[in-house]
């Protein structure tokens, strides 16, 4: 008797083939992991400084945002360059989930509509590309503590924790995206203007209490609370507990939101790509 | 035991462009719903109602005319295309010998390529190590595999992708059209190999156009045409009835008489299994 099985029935739910698709990437993640580290090298093959361009780029990003908001804020630059390196870091990690997730299905339909790979491959893949590259930028943020000497402790530690609450919570958002940017096309486009206007509306380069009365609603936002789960423990927040209370819940939601839509239609995906 | 089991198997891809793929138009329509005729969106039927179970030792040649629905059909066997109704159910590691280039690595050496290959094929690290040498020994590339394959002609790409798609014996084998690759020598040497790798396979699966290869390779035909199965048995059996309906739908007979014998040649379509 063969171990190997495969089983679909059409019209019954796509649960049952969307779980197997997600056990089979995870199963062969020696797969992703080398295309992602191979599409890694790809992408900055030639170029001088290799991937650490994308260091150079966070560097030059978050130093021009806090010498400028810095001195437009009358904020010291040793204060202001840590708490805008943390933002951008996060918020690079958060655009790159948001954008490359919508693109996940239709960008690589050319290889799961010809050969039998697990569709959900990809958002593996995806999500480890980004822990590479938030592992060159963070070259930057170390620098920068460095340079500052801002003290490092046992709660810093903490952003780890952040960190990895996010990777997984941008896998399961990336899963849904990916699916609904299949359908409709003009998601994706959608999904990327939001996260522009996203980008001035939420404290990355700015304080929270430079609203006055209105800094309150800062906590509505949420990718408020995704960044201070980075940003908090590093320079120190008195709001860590609502911070990572709002993210675990996020961490809960988010598998919830991915399994429900990869679930319910992935099984349409080689027909929309 | 490698089996694959069809029940009344259809397959209808939506036409594109024909079909709503604007996210902002599907939130205007839901806005606005009822009040605007729902758009009808085209498909094409490329499966209807297939039905057959092929079982140890089946070496099935898949007839029909360009459109009518063979490689759709494999693309259901090896679990690429989820079908829109019914029920597929395929017993045994599948290997599917398309898209052979698939996730080449130009900047990797023809040894890592390999292992490219076989990791995308399913296959676990001990694997591709135990069938290396002979992958290596195959292609006659010998140093040349310690190089880049940007600096490979296309036919040795082929002979690298060939000897590595063709190095790990699957249970169930499906073929889209034959492999003919590289020079004279080495083409002879590749249908050997193939053949060989059929003979070792459970269930066999090959769409091709050539009469000849399938007279000397597949055991049973079936005959399908604009996505219904209209014969399945015996692969010489199989071409008489293909040369038998060819002829009666060129029958420059009176209306009357053809459409008579085409009722009869529907009911002698019922697929048998």
């Amino acid at each position: 008797m063969s171990t190997y099985r495969y089983e679909y029935q059409a019209g019954l739910s796509n649960w049952q083939r969307a779980y197997q698709d997600l056990k089979d990437s995870w199963a062969r993640r020696s797969l992703w992991i080398d295309m992602a580290i191979r599409e890694f090298n790809h992408k900055y093959r030639g170029a001088g400084f290799g991937a650490f361009w994308l260091t150079l780029t966070t560097a030059t990003t978050a130093t021009g945002l806090a010498l400028l908001y810095g001195y437009l804020f009358g904020r010291p630059i040793e204060e202001h360059l840590p708490y805008v390196t943390c933002a951008i870091l996060t918020w690079g990690l958060i655009t790159g989930f948001a954008n490359n997730g919508c693109a996940v299905f239709v960008g690589n339909a050319h290889a799961f509509k010809e050969f039998p790979l697990p569709s959900s491959l990809f958002v593996f893949r995806l999500a480890f590309t980004q822990v590479i590259s938030v592992a060159y930028r963070a070259i930057v943020l170390v620098a920068v503590l460095l340079l500052f000497s801002v003290p490092v402790t046992l709660v810093s530690l903490l952003s780890l924790v952040g960190f990895v609450m996010l990777v997984w919570t941008g896998f399961w958002i990336s899963l849904a995206l990916g699916v609904i940017n299949a359908r409709y096309r003009d998601f994706g486009q959608l999904v990327s203007a939001f996260m522009t206007f996203a980008f001035f509306l939420t404290p990355i380069f700015w304080l929270p209490d430079r609203l006055g009365a209105y800094s309150a609603y800062v906590n509505l936002n949420p990718f408020y609370h995704m960044i201070q789960v980075i940003r908090g423990p590093i320079l120190g927040h008195d709001e860590l507990l609502l911070h990572f209370g709002v993210v675990a819940g996020f961490a809960v939601v988010a598998p919830l939101i991915g399994a429900f839509v990869f679930g319910k239609l992935s099984h349409r995906l080689p027909y929309w790509c | 035991m490698a089996k694959i089991d069809l029940n009344k198997v259809a397959v209808e891809y939506p036409v594109p462009h024909m079909q709503n793929r604007s996210f902002v138009g599907a939130v205007k329509n839901a806005a606005i719903g009822g009040l605007i005729k729902r758009e009808k969106v085209l498909r094409i039927r490329a499966l209807d109602g297939v039905t057959m179970t092929l079982s140890d030792g089946d070496r099935v040649g898949l007839l029909g005319r360009n459109g009518a629905g063979k490689t759709t059909l494999l693309k259901t066997m090896a679990a690429i295309l989820p079908p829109t109704e019914g029920r597929v159910v395929v017993e045994g590691r599948i290997s599917p010998l398309i898209s052979m280039m698939l996730g080449l690595d130009n900047e990797a050496s023809g040894y890592e390529n390999i292992r490219i290959r076989g990791r995308l094929m399913g296959f676990a690290e001990e694997e591709i190590n135990a069938v290396m040498p002979e992958i290596a020994a195959f292609t006659e590339l010998q140093d040349y595999l310690d190089l880049p394959l940007k600096t490979y002609s296309s036919g040795m790409r082929m002979r690298l992708t060939f000897a590595a798609s063709t190095a790990f014996k699957p249970e169930v084998l499906l073929l889209d059209e034959w492999l003919g690759t590289g020079d004279l020598e080495f083409r002879n040497k590749a249908a050997k190999r193939l053949r060989e790798l059929i003979a070792e396979s459970g269930v066999f699966v090959f769409a091709s156009h050539s009469r000849d290869l399938h007279k000397r390779i597949s055991n049973k035909g079936a005959v399908l045409e604009n996505g219904k199965l209209l014969f399945f048995g015996d692969i010489n059996d199989a071409f008489e009835f293909q040369d038998a309906r060819r002829a009666r739908l060129e029958d420059p007979s009176p209306k009357r008489k053809k459409n008579k014998r085409k009722s009869a040649a529907k009911k002698e379509a019922t697929p048998q299994s």
